[in-house]
């Protein structure tokens, strides 16, 4: 591992400004996947500016019809929310799915969001909220629509003078979510494929839908064909052959070492399939 | 019998617990310095240059070592000498070190192996066992055709066999790598001493064999190398032969500098670089008449040996003695292969060469039940080994054969007649199924061991009553120390809390050979009893003095003397300080040679082992037959090892080995890309969490072994060995799809459906 300076700012503000003034600078926050990548030499930053004292960023709270989430939330704090579960249940599917009792303790959704996996949990339900991030910097604060956000694995639009402060999204009260996860093993596994969908149903018609899909893509992948089948029609009507059609549109997924292309392909299909049998049964 | 069979606390339970036992990289020597190594970036090259010159600016490096500057020998000792330390001239797998960069601090050690540039001419190379087969370079090792060894038994006459079996068939398999996942990576540290020897501490499972290492490398001899043995996190066959390696790295610059020299390594290392459990492709005919008699088998079978023949040799003689399984059959004609690649030299690893075979061998017996309309435990009955039968390797078996109790006790243990139907009447995404296997395994080193089939221990008993105990065999996390004190304590008749077993240095026993094979308990528990005999002769004597009864009627039991079921008035402590008044000799030593084995290279016949355990497991599973995602239910494992000396202990072995079989049978898979392992982290090599451990029901089967200390045999091996098959027949007995490769990941099942 390689040495570095350890920064801790006062509040917000002050992160903002040693943000501009130092270069090759990180930000900290639960550090499961920074600091893993720093052992293992992949980021060798000179600074690392720990925000996780920052308590202005861990809050949850309504803002009118809006909810907003503190990127230094955890997945923990996400978890134990009634905002959370009675606006955005489907967010709590994830959380509860990522890693053990120790990284949802530690790990953020801010980290989770900006450290921008392809196979990050948060990520498939944030989308079909049609989350907003709202980054920080010296010169103000700026909102971003998620789907705009990543650009490729790693890789987003955030600045390295910017902090992620917040996400906001509408409440999906009346929605009905599914997050459905595929893992090697039961805990401590990072997503082969995940699949998030967030539907108003109206006496068996799909009304909304959204869906969005995690790791078969170098991004999180918007279900734009699926949910154009989907839309406005009986879910009893709609074959399995038209899904997988649609679906396999929707993503390109790889072989790498937790799955293989044709694997991902024929599962995320179940998977929605399987979220479909759901909302029939509601 | 006081303490044995009894389930007493481990001795070292609570310094686990609470954090105070001390690995090797809890140790600091005053001026120590940290190494770290410059590794092969590719399978195969040419050493053109090695220019040195900007990691040894670099502020903090204290030296940069080199094959030339190896003082004794460069070369690792295990059965061949093929292995270098440090690569000179060529070097043969991606990872083989080339330089020891010594510094002040490892992070700096580190930075300095970053500045060492390699200037190389990439050589062909050959990574998989079908291009080695194939030659598809030739001549990538130390023996003719990339063969490092190959073994055969000839039994009968196979053709004949197979001409009068009703049924017979052939398949392939192949079985992937498996990382031991040891806690604790691999760490020593070598000390210098003034008068020119060296003391090297270190976790590890063969003092004997890093001491030969040591004298090697260093050049002094066995006298001036003195090993001890530090609190060891977990070994599995991984600390047999590599810590000789790692001892090499520390001891190098320590003799050269003068100074104490800590060689930890991180994880990615010790996943990229250190032994395996070799990847095999197994072709596997059987035959059998219509009442389901194993009538003839043929097999031939090759390992993944990698670049360098380690113990590649004797893990497959292992292979090769058990792969026609626990049955009874005249005709059997196997071949076995180790072949080389440009990979990482393979090992040991607990099950040594078997688990590979046994997949495959109990896949056709699941098979084979099924075309002959049999339950799999019929068929088995009808074949496996009882007293009086010969093995594969023709052993005429007279004594503790506890398979068939196993067979039904671990058929009863998984509701096997309410839960095996057939899976053409299954439905639904959601199946569940039932799977078996059951398979022998020889104790100790079997008639390849050559003369390291001893072993010895020394006891001291002091004036107070208190115990010294010395062994030659390690702790590593499997308990022996603790069945170690219970013996001690049954045979002097003291208690077990008066008894220490001392930390292994090899300046106090004789070499008493590697801690494998399952050895330990009849090897060294013979040994203590050995040398406790000679304690308890001056014992019994000092007690009949100071009671007046005759010696033959006198007990020793726990601390207390006893004649004819009564308690006298004088404790195990009056007795001892008498025998110290007395000047009698309460130190000895013990030793213990082997029962003995025989073979014949010809035939591939002969007593491989001096005795055998037996094993049944059996498997319930569910799996989705939509996404192949199989959850393993309840894994059930009837083992028979003779006497448990402590059966709470032994059942923890049972349990983390059936675990450890489950994650190489569905889960546990290394991905390479050229050559290079990708998933050298835990993160990415996926071992069972306690959230996928099923219920795990051991059972224990007693059938005494008459050699054994108090009638026990070996276990630690047994419970990993034939966890795959039975989930991958169960797998089968839920959904119909047969698996012939592992690990039976969901992506492999989807595509057998498939087919
Ligand atoms: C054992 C293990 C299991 C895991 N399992 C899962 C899993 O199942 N699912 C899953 O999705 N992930 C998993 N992860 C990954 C990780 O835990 C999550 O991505 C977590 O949410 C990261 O949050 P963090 O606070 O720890 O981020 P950090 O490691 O602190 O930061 C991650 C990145 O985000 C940047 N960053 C953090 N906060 C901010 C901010 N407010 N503004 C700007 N930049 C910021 C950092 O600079 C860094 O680049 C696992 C990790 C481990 C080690």
């Amino acid at each position: 591992m390689k040495k570095f300076k350890y920064i801790r700012p006062n509040n917000l503000k002050d992160a903002c400004s040693i943000l501009k003034r130092e270069n090759d600078i990180k930000i900290l926050a639960g550090g499961t996947d920074l600091l893993v990548q720093i052992k293992d030499r992949m980021k060798t930053p000179e600074n690392l500016l720990d925000i996780t004292y920052l308590s202005e960023l861990r809050v949850i709270r309504n803002n009118s019809n809006y909810l907003e989430i503190g990127a230094l939330s955890t997945h923990q704090d996400i978890i134990d929310s009634d905002l959370v579960s009675n606006n955005a249940g489907i967010l709590q599917q994830a959380c509860i799915q990522i890693g053990s009792p120790q990284i949802r303790n530690r790990g953020t959704i801010g980290g989770n969001i900006i450290n921008a996996s392809p196979a990050a949990d948060t990520l498939p339900p944030l989308f079909t909220l049609e989350s907003e991030l709202i980054l920080i910097s010296e010169s103000g604060e700026r909102t971003v629509k998620i789907k705009d956000f990543f650009q490729g694995p790693g890789r987003s639009i955030i600045e390295p003078n910017e902090i992620l402060k917040s996400i906001r999204f509408k409440k999906h009260s009346n929605w009905l979510g599914h997050f459905k996860k595929l893992a090697s093993r039961k805990a401590l596994a990072i997503s082969k494929l995940s699949v998030a969908g967030l539907f108003l149903v109206n006496n068996g018609t799909i009304d909304q839908a959204r869906i969005a899909f995690g790791a078969v893509g170098p991004t999180i992948l918007i279900g734009k064909d699926t949910v154009a089948l989907i839309l406005n029609k009986k879910i009893s009507s709609i074959s399995e052959k038209e899904i997988s059609d649609a679906v396999i549109k929707d993503i390109s997924p790889i072989s790498d070492l937790r799955s293989t292309q044709e694997y991902r392909k024929a599962i995320t299909t179940i998977l929605v399939q399987r979220i479909l049998q759901n909302l029939m049964k509601a | 019998m006081s303490f044995i069979g009894k389930s007493i606390q481990r001795i070292d339970a609570v310094s686990k617990v609470n954090g105070s036992a001390k690995f090797i990289d809890d140790y600091y020597f005053d001026s120590m310095l940290y190494a770290r190594i410059f590794r092969a970036p590719v399978p195969r090259g040419r050493i053109k240059n090695l220019d040195l010159s900007a990691a040894e600016k670099l502020a903090g490096i204290k030296g940069i070592f080199t094959a030339k500057d190896i003082p004794g020998a460069n070369i690792v000792p295990v059965v061949e000498k093929d292995q270098p330390l440090l690569a000179d001239e060529v070097f043969n797998f991606a990872g083989e070190a080339i330089a020891i960069v010594v510094a002040d601090d490892p992070d700096i050690a580190e930075e300095g192996v970053s500045l060492i540039k390699l200037d190389y001419e990439e050589l062909p190379s050959i990574l998989t066992i079908e291009d080695s087969i194939n030659k598809t370079v030739p001549d990538i090792c130390s023996k003719p055709d990339n063969i490092f060894s190959h073994y055969k038994i000839r039994k009968g006459d196979f053709e004949k066999g197979f001409k009068s079996s009703d049924i017979s068939f052939e398949e392939e398999y192949k079985t992937g790598y498996q990382e031991h996942a040891y806690l604790e990576t691999q760490g020593m540290i070598a000390v210098p001493n003034p008068e020119k020897t060296i003391t090297v501490y270190g976790s590890m499972q063969c003092p004997f064999y890093v001491q030969e290492g040591v004298s090697e490398i260093t050049g002094y001899p066995l006298s001036d190398v003195r090993i001890i043995h530090t609190t060891t996190g977990g070994a599995f066959g991984g600390k047999e032969d590599v810590p000789s390696i790692i001892a090499g790295f520390a001891s190098v610059p320590a003799v050269i500098l003068n100074k104490p020299v800590k060689m930890v390594f991180d994880r990615a290392e010790d996943i990229m670089t250190t032994s395996k459990r070799h990847p095999a492709w197994i072709k596997f005919k059987t035959g059998f008449s219509k009442a389901g008699k194993l009538l003839a088998i043929k097999v031939e079978f090759y390992f993944n040996a990698g670049a360098y023949s380690t113990l590649t040799p004797i893990v497959l003689w292992r292979g090769l003695v058990h792969a026609m399984g626990p049955y009874a059959c005249d005709n059997i004609h196997i071949d076995a292969y180790a072949v080389a690649t440009n990979t990482v030299p393979c090992g040991a690893f607990r099950g040594f060469g078997t688990p590979q075979v046994i997949f495959a061998c109990e896949t056709q017996m699941d098979i084979a039940a099924e075309k002959l309309n049999l339950s799999p435990i019929d068929l088995r009955q009808i074949n496996i080994l009882k007293v009086g039968d010969s093995t594969g390797t023709s052993h005429d078996l007279d004594e503790s054969v506890g398979l068939e109790k196993s067979l039904h006790l671990a058929a009863d243990g998984i509701d096997w007649k309410n839960k095996f139907i057939p899976p053409s009447e299954k439905t639904g995404r959601k199946r569940r199924g039932v799977g078996i296997s059951t398979l022998f395994y020889g104790v100790g080193l079997g008639a390849k061991g050559g003369m390291l089939r001893r072993a010895g221990a020394f006891i001291q008993v002091y004036r107070d009553g208190s115990v010294n105990v010395a062994v030659g065999t390690t702790e590593m996390g499997q308990g022996s120390n603790t069945v170690f004190a219970q013996l001690t304590a049954e045979a002097l008749g003291c208690s077990p809390d008066n008894v220490t077993i001392l930390p292994i240095d090899t300046s106090r026993v004789p070499d008493s050979g590697p801690t494998v094979a399952s050895r330990s308990t009849v090897m060294t528990g013979n040994a203590i009893r050995n040398a406790a005999d000679q304690i308890k002769h001056y014992l019994l004597l000092g007690a009949s003095e100071l009671s007046g009864k005759p010696e033959e009627a006198i007990e020793l039991i726990d601390g207390r003397v006893l004649t004819a079921g009564n308690e006298l008035k004088i404790s195990f402590i009056d007795v001892v300080e008498h025998c110290f008044n007395q000047r009698y000799h309460l130190t000895s030593q013990g030793w213990f040679k082997a029962p003995s084995t025989s073979w014949d290279d010809d035939t591939g016949l002969g007593n491989a082992y001096f005795i055998y355990s037996f094993v049944t497991n059996t498997a319930e599973v569910e799996v989705d037959i939509e996404t192949g995602e199989v959850e393993v239910l309840n894994l059930v494992s009837a083992e028979d090892f003779g006497q448990p000396i402590n059966p709470k202990m032994a059942e923890g072995q049972i349990e983390g080995g059936v675990i450890q079989g489950m994650g190489y049978g569905i889960m546990e898979n290394l991905y390479s890309e050229k050559g290079i392992f990708i998933n050298p982290g835990f993160s990415t090599y996926l071992i069972p969490t306690t959230m996928d451990v099923p219920l795990v029901k051991p059972i224990i089967v007693n059938e005494g072994y008459s050699k054994g200390p108090y009638k026990a045999k070996g276990l630690g091996e047994c419970p990993l060995m034939g966890v795959a098959p039975a989930i991958t027949n169960a797998i089968y007995n839920a959904t119909g799809i047969r698996v012939r490769e592992i690990p039976a990941l969901p992506e492999l099942i989807i595509k057998q459906k498939k087919e």
